[in-house]
């Protein structure tokens, strides 16, 4: 069952001097109890995506449809009873503390609240629930709007950007507590992330997003088979690398060096040209000398997404 | 209702700040009282007389400085816009725009809660402040009419009183709900600022509309202080357009609060 569906959703932000095509037609769908990942560089569309689909904004064009049920987001609001939410910048109240910001959303809207529940995640985020916001660093207020996206009972969980300014071991907890509460009530769970080891680790599926169009959308398995190829090679000389590099440079322009020292280096290359790459790798030598050890991979979900940064940002490329 | 959930946490938020301006008006009201003399204000009202008629304008449209009512009028009510109205305006123009610059909205917004019912929440948290700070005052000014010595001789209508502090409710409400109007879709600077100049020129016009082009003097029709005189009922003691002019402020705030929840329905809550 689809929990998402998006199909051609557009909004453009019109300003006195010009229309920013925030999202561009993208559709995309998101099965019951996924972790779907949603991923791309700044003003790429992701937040705008979100916020669509929460009726944050207006004039937004195409059709969403929650728990199979057609919705518009600018008239509806009880799809939002089955949706938990972290907002990608975090405002809350500065007086209140943790509990009272729960209390407070629990009773403006009927959202079941089990204190000892919120202590106990609160706990496990190593959150003081006394303090008032007011007094909380970024990273813990962070985990106050994480408190508050898992009050209730929720089919879909959309988290942008979860893990701001949350330290690496608070970020490992969180995840661990979203696997939990998925395993426990079966819920989706729709990320938006820069955080793309975790993605990788966490997500089923992602989507990548760049200019407002999704230019992929597949599983990251898939991705990864169907991505770069990482290729660590090793020569015997400083000579035979630098042989090898012009040789690099003039046969695979498109190849994108990761790291190279005296005699070692690491590039991605596409998954096509692979088979010619390695023909000439074992047949040819390299300052008079073959090769001395390779290794090739599939690459990183982040070598795949920065593949994608680097064709919007060419200075980045050089 | 999700809407007096909303209002009656912000009035908590703001109850300390609501009860200090109560406090302190209060206080400015009691010095009022206490200084009272009809002997001395009577030589008072002479000076004033020979003032020029815009002066005159400027402290109210009535003088009758020998009487409680006519003081407590030229002194306080008559200027409850400057006492009263530039804080609600500057509370109530800050208002949305803080929501969203601070990204509270966001987590507010994402849940079931309707726009429409959000801006009346945020709305009604004015009316009441407004209605606690008034009542406050009201039953300040009550208990110094009641005790003070130097009012004994005084003639005091407690209905008159009412409908005047009523009178000064609604005009206060009219000019907060102004600022509120433009914090829906304006910045909070924008939104302030546009309220100040909007009071300025009802102000203007309301009140120096005598000045201008004999065919152009139903412009003061346009103004909220033309539909505010409480010295009509406590020094003239009449009620002659009174519910008029409570109907008309009344409505106008019934527009503008519509009008308030059209334009915020329609807009983009920004990133």
């Amino acid at each position: 069952m689809e929990v998402i569906q998006v199909k051609n959703l557009v909004k453009y932000y019109k300003t006195k001097k010009k229309v920013v095509k925030a999202v561009d037609d993208i559709s995309f769908s998101i099965l019951k109890g996924e972790r779907f990942g949603f991923l791309g560089p700044n003003g790429s569309g992701k937040t705008t995506t979100i916020r669509s689909i929460l009726g944050l904004l207006r004039g937004v064009k195409g059709e969403i449809a929650i728990l199979g049920e057609k919705i518009n987001p600018n008239k509806d609001t009880a799809y939002r009873n089955h949706i938990g939410y972290i907002p990608g910048e975090l405002g809350l109240e500065p007086e209140f503390n943790a509990i009272q910001i729960c209390k407070y959303l629990s009773k403006l809207y009927d959202i079941s609240f089990n204190l000892d529940e919120i202590k106990n995640i609160a706990e496990r985020l190593k959150l003081d629930v006394s303090r008032p916001i007011q007094e909380l660093s970024k990273g813990n207020r962070q985990k106050v709007g994480i408190l508050t996206s898992l009050m209730g009972d929720f089919d879909i969980l959309i988290l942008d950007e979860p893990t701001a300014g949350l330290d690496p071991l608070i970020q490992s907890e969180f995840f661990e507590i979203i696997r939990e509460r998925q395993e426990k009530t079966s819920c989706t769970v729709f990320i938006c992330s820069h955080l793309l080891s975790e993605v990788e680790k966490f997500c089923n599926r992602v989507a990548i997003i760049r200019n407002g169009k999704i230019v992929e959308i597949s599983k990251i398995s898939e991705l990864k088979q169907k991505g770069l190829k990482s290729f660590q090679l090793e020569f015997t000389s400083n000579a035979g690398l630098m042989e090898f590099v012009q040789y690099l440079e003039s046969q695979f322009p498109s190849a994108s060096v990761k790291s190279q020292s005296v005699n070692r280096i690491e590039f991605l290359i596409t998954p096509e040209k692979k088979r010619n790459l390695l023909h000439d790798i074992s047949e040819m030598q390299w300052a008079g000398e073959y090769i001395k050890d390779f290794n090739i991979n599939n690459s990183s979900l982040e070598d795949i997404f920065m593949k994608y940064y680097e064709i919007d940002n060419p200075e980045e490329e050089r | 209702m999700k809407l007096f959930t909303i209002a009656k946490i912000e009035i908590k938020k703001s109850f300390k700040a609501t009860f200090i301006l109560s406090l302190f008006m209060s206080l400015f009201v009691i010095m009022i009282i206490a200084i009272f003399d009809p002997e001395l204000f009577a030589g008072f009202e002479e000076i004033i007389d020979a003032y020029p008629d815009i002066i005159k304008n400027i402290v109210g449209s009535a003088f009758d400085l020998g009487t409680i009512g006519g003081l407590y009028t030229v002194e306080f009510l008559s200027m409850i816009w400057l006492w009263l109205g530039i804080y609600f305006i500057l509370k109530a123009g800050q208002d949305i725009p803080t929501t969203i610059e601070n990204k509270t909205i966001d987590l507010v917004l994402s849940k079931p809660l309707k726009r429409r019912e959000f801006i009346l929440g945020r709305y009604m948290r004015f009316i009441f402040s407004i209605l606690l700070v008034l009542l406050f005052i009201g039953i300040v000014t009550f208990i110094m009419f009641e005790i003070s010595p130097n009012l004994q001789d005084q003639e005091i209508d407690y209905s008159e009183l009412f409908w005047a502090l009523t009178w000064a409710f609604l005009f206060v409400v009219s000019l907060t709900t102004t600022a509120f109007f433009f914090s829906v879709f304006l910045n909070r600077k924008r939104a302030t600022s546009l309220a100040f100049g909007m009071m300025v020129l009802f102000f203007i016009v309301g009140y120096f509309y005598g000045y201008f082009e004999e065919d152009i003097q139903e412009i003061k029709r346009i103004s909220l202080f033309f539909y505010y005189d409480p010295a009509r009922i406590l020094v003239s003691h009449s009620y002659e357009n009174v519910l008029r002019d409570f109907l008309i402020l009344s409505g106008y705030s019934v527009v503008m609060v519509i009008a308030s929840i059209v334009i915020f329905n329609k807009r983009d809550i920004p990133v």
